[in-house]
């Protein structure tokens, strides 16, 4: 995984390039970790974020078209009050619905990733692009600084 | 991921983060108590840092088995971050999850 970060005072920024296999999301949980650390992001809102930053980064491993040598693309941009997520990856344009509350029968089939990530996230946003998808997540805390 | 067995009921002792990545390990574990007869099985969350979606999909598939054979999964020592992602989904009180917290006040 390759990765370079920029920090300055309490803002942080870096960019991975994730490999597209099952293990990109612990990595991506790692940085996001370490960034809200450096910045003092608000721990309820790390746990949120780590939740829906892992359904998009699983949802892109498995749902991106991949060849041997491309890789997920991210970014981890964060201050104490907002963290902003991006994850860029090639894929056939999708759908995106808004998924209601999980019905239990449904659950086995179809996971409800999609869910967790609008409940946890405060802004989710799909951006399409010749063969790619730029994926933006954010979560803010309350306090201001 | 260990299991200790009391009597018939298996407790199944989940390390570290459950994610896409190691839900499948999960599953294998859960498949194997069950083919030596356990109906009845707890995880012992203590110690699970992180749970996603895919982590939830198996205990869910697994629990949904049981329960076809009047068995059930309960999940107990959840940190009150993992819980939360049973209570998104509207699933704790289907797993009966028990907190750290609770344990400390008991």
């Amino acid at each position: 995984m390759a990765a370079h970060a920029f920090k300055r005072g309490k803002y942080w920024l870096i960019r991975l390039s994730l490999p597209p296999d099952s293990s990109a999301p612990a990595q991506l949980r790692r940085h996001i970790r370490e960034a809200a650390v450096y910045t003092g992001f608000a721990e309820d809102a790390l746990g949120s974020m780590l939740i829906g930053a892992t359904e998009a980064c699983s949802n892109a491993v498995r749902h991106g078209s991949y060849s041997e040598t491309d890789s997920i693309e991210a970014s981890i941009q964060a201050k104490s009050n907002e963290m902003i997520i991006r994850l860029l990856y090639k894929t056939t344009p999708f759908v995106l619905t808004n998924p209601g509350i999980p019905n239990l029968s449904e659950y086995i089939h179809v996971g409800h990733g999609h869910y967790l990530m609008r409940e946890s996230l405060d802004e989710i946003h799909y951006y399409f692009r010749k063969g790619s998808v730029l994926a933006r997540l954010v979560k803010r805390t309350r306090h201001k600084n | 991921m260990t299991v200790d067995w009391h009597n018939n009921h298996p407790v199944v002792h989940v390390r570290g983060e459950l994610d896409f990545a190691t839900a499948p390990t999960l599953y294998s574990a859960l498949k194997d108590v069950i083919q030596l007869g356990a109906t009845e099985v707890t995880l012992d969350f203590h110690q699970v840092t992180f749970l996603d979606s895919e982590g939830l999909k198996v205990i869910l598939r697994v629990h949904r088995h049981l329960r076809n054979k009047m068995g059930a999964i309960t999940v107990c020592g959840a940190s009150k971050f993992v819980a939360k992602t049973f209570e998104i989904l509207g699933l704790d009180t289907e797993f009966g999850v028990t907190t750290e917290e609770h344990r400390d006040q008991t």
